[in-house]
């Protein structure tokens, strides 16, 4: 059981930007998306959040689609967006309080998750402020503890490391490491590859829309012939190959 | 310069035409024409029933044409990049200022004319003065405004010690302005200001050639001035870019408690404090509704108030529904595992209870205008009736399509 993309073409309107794209995210596991810009991974995501609707091919999470049954989808889904956009009107507190309502979520349980992740990211003190006042950083944080304080089943966190200070990215991790140990499946695109090499179990390569190919940091090594590479170089490998 | 200025106003007169293209659609201009001519019917009678000895009339004459010679200020186009770009340009600055300064008469001087002619009536029902005061008037509401702009003008150089403090200046525009009112004191009020005018085009001349010029303040002040206007075009069209402003709003809290925090509550949580607490909606619908109860308050016909109660619910209701597509832009409103129905549900509540709120308003000052007749009693109905077929029928369907 866990995330299934099987030979996905879609984009926006008529245009496909990604072809044939097949891959899964197992659960236990947490899969970096890598990719240049432009490459389809903002698109791929958008497709599995629901955003966009696939051309061709089907996505299942856990048997389910997001065509036959959209609320029990949507409940195992949990995002973190690249860019973090926050309602104006709703301090941070409502803003949890909001996600708890639309995800039917156990109020005095979440509330515990929740404390615990806004005082690890020092929000804690910061509950009734609003949006405006946060900076970017902040309002990362706020979405990471939106999105970890549910229990969903797959997490989507789109390029997480820039804006967040050394200290966050090292609980981020943390956060990943954990709900990866309660048997979640965590898809994670991003272009810190250092991080992505040492923090990612497997890794999907995007390259013009098309999945050049999967695997583990092992497997990429052998795939590409090259024997004592890291993830940096595999990834230069692939822009040549163009 | 020059060439940039022409450049510049081409630019700008193109989009203030898109923009009032798109706020002045045919709904709203409908609209806009029954107010207008419910509004001068009931000036028209009340000017008729005024008493002309009033001890107020002067005073309020005063404060309406203060108003009028406020309204309008310097336009002058200038872009945040200009204080990098312009910069080595600043000594043909004073020719761009001076094309801007003369742009920038145009609506204030129709403005003033315009409030002049219309508050002309007031002050010749008192057969205190000739009607040849109400020309002189206006020339001198034209003067004021131009030493008003040379004072902004001003500002915008550094270090310009002699800043003229503005309640003075206010107090001063006041005597000069009740001077117009009475019959040959208002030849010294034009006189006056047209010495202070003359004043101030001097200092100013001074100041652009001793002083450098703020591009800071003078661009932010430009940005301010765009800000409102494309806020007024917000009201009814989306402007692109523009956020409006957010206050916390804590009294307002109490009103948000019978929100509880179930699920099926998502969407009205939301919009119930994205209403309360945005700028934007809120304040159109306050404005909306007051303007429309003191309207009504003038009127004194059943069926006039009748029509205008209907239309001002309508309009009203019309005017909010682009906030159900508020959150549009926030992603997280797609993935909630909420269906639309249920969105469109917590919307239909709280319109109903925005414009029941509004319907017994008006009900009210309708019964204390008028009286309770059989008329009225109908037209409390029909606003009731047309609060509920706007929600129940009409919103499903516009939001469901």
């Amino acid at each position: 059981m866990s995330l299934e993309i099987n030979q996905l073409t879609g984009g926006y309107a008529h245009v496909p930007v990604l072809k044939e794209v097949s891959f899964t995210v197992p659960n236990n596991q947490v899969v970096g998306l890598i990719g240049l810009n432009g490459a389809g991974k903002s698109t791929t995501i958008k497709h599995i959040i629901g955003l966009l609707t696939p051309q061709k091919g089907t996505i299942t999470l856990d048997g389910v689609t997001l065509q036959s049954n959209p609320d029990q989808y949507r409940q195992k889904v949990a995002y973190v967006p690249e860019t973090p956009v926050l309602y104006p009107e709703l301090t941070l507190k409502e803003h949890l309080e909001l996600t708890m309502m639309a995800y039917d979520l156990n109020v005095e349980e979440t509330w515990v998750k929740a404390n615990a992740l806004l005082k690890r990211f020092r929000l804690d003190n910061k509950l009734d402020w609003f949006p405006v006042h946060f900076s970017k950083g902040m309002r990362q944080k706020v979405m990471i503890v939106n999105a970890f304080m549910t229990n969903a089943d797959l997490f989507i966190i789109d390029e997480p490391f820039t804006g967040l200070d050394p200290l966050a990215i090292h609980d981020l991790l943390e956060i990943i490491a954990e709900k990866k140990a309660q048997g979640a499946a965590i898809l994670m695109s991003t272009h810190i590859l250092a991080t992505a090499q040492q923090y990612a179990d497997s890794f999907v390569l995007l390259n013009q829309g098309r999945v050049r190919t999967t695997g583990t940091l092992e497997e990429l090594k052998i795939e590409f012939n090259m024997a004592d590479a890291d993830l940096d170089d595999i990834y230069l490998q692939m822009t040549k190959e163009g | 310069m020059q060439a940039l200025w022409q450049k510049r106003v081409q630019k700008h007169i193109q989009e203030q035409v898109k923009y009032l293209r798109l706020v002045f659609n045919d709904h709203f201009v409908i609209a806009i024409i029954f107010l207008l001519g419910a509004l001068g019917y009931t000036y028209a009678n009340a000017v008729k029933g005024l008493d002309p000895q009033a001890w107020w009339l002067k005073p309020v004459l005063s404060l309406v044409l203060l108003a009028a010679v406020s309204f309008g200020r310097l336009a002058t186009l200038l872009k945040e990049a200009d204080s990098v770009f312009l910069l080595p340009k600043e000594s043909g600055l004073v020719t761009y200022l001076k094309s801007a300064r003369l742009y920038s008469s145009w609506l204030p001087l129709i403005a003033m004319a315009f409030v002049t002619l219309l508050v002309a009536p007031l002050l010749l029902i008192t057969k205190t003065v000739p009607a040849w005061h109400i020309a002189v008037a206006l020339i001198t509401l034209v003067i004021i405004k131009d030493r008003r702009f040379s004072i902004q003008l001003r500002q915008w150089y550094q270090a310009d010690e002699t800043q003229a403090t503005k309640g003075l200046s206010l107090i001063l525009d006041l005597a000069i302005i009740a001077s117009q009112l009475y019959q040959w004191l208002n030849l010294v009020g034009v006189l006056v200001a047209l010495g202070l005018a003359y004043y101030q085009r001097q200092q100013l001349a001074r100041v652009q050639k001793t002083q450098l010029f703020d591009w800071l303040a003078a661009v932010g002040a430009e940005d301010s001035r765009m800000g409102r206007i494309y806020r007024l075009y917000n009201l009814f069209t989306d402007v692109p870019g523009l956020s409006s402003q957010v206050k916390r709003r804590r009294y307002l809290d109490g009103l948000l408690k019978p929100i509880t925090a179930k699920p099926a509550n998502t969407y009205l949580y939301l919009y119930a404090r994205g209403f309360l607490r945005g700028t934007e909606f809120s304040g159109l619908y306050i404005r909306l509704v007051v303007l429309g109860g003191i309207i009504l308050c003038f009127s004194h016909i059943w069926w006039l108030s009748l029509a205008l109660g209907l239309l001002l619910i309508y309009l009203v209701g019309f005017q909010l529904l682009p906030f159900y597509n508020q959150y549009d832009q926030i992603i997280f409103t797609h993935l909630y595992p909420v269906p639309t129905t249920k969105r469109i549900q917590a919307f239909s509540q709280l319109m109903r209870t925005l414009l029941l709120l509004q319907a017994l308003l008006f009900s009210v000052i309708l019964l204390v205008t008028l009286g309770m007749t059989i008329q009225v009693g109908l037209s409390v109905l029909a606003l009731f009736v047309l609060v509920i077929g706007f929600v129940q029928f009409y919103l499903p369907k516009r939001l469901g399509a």
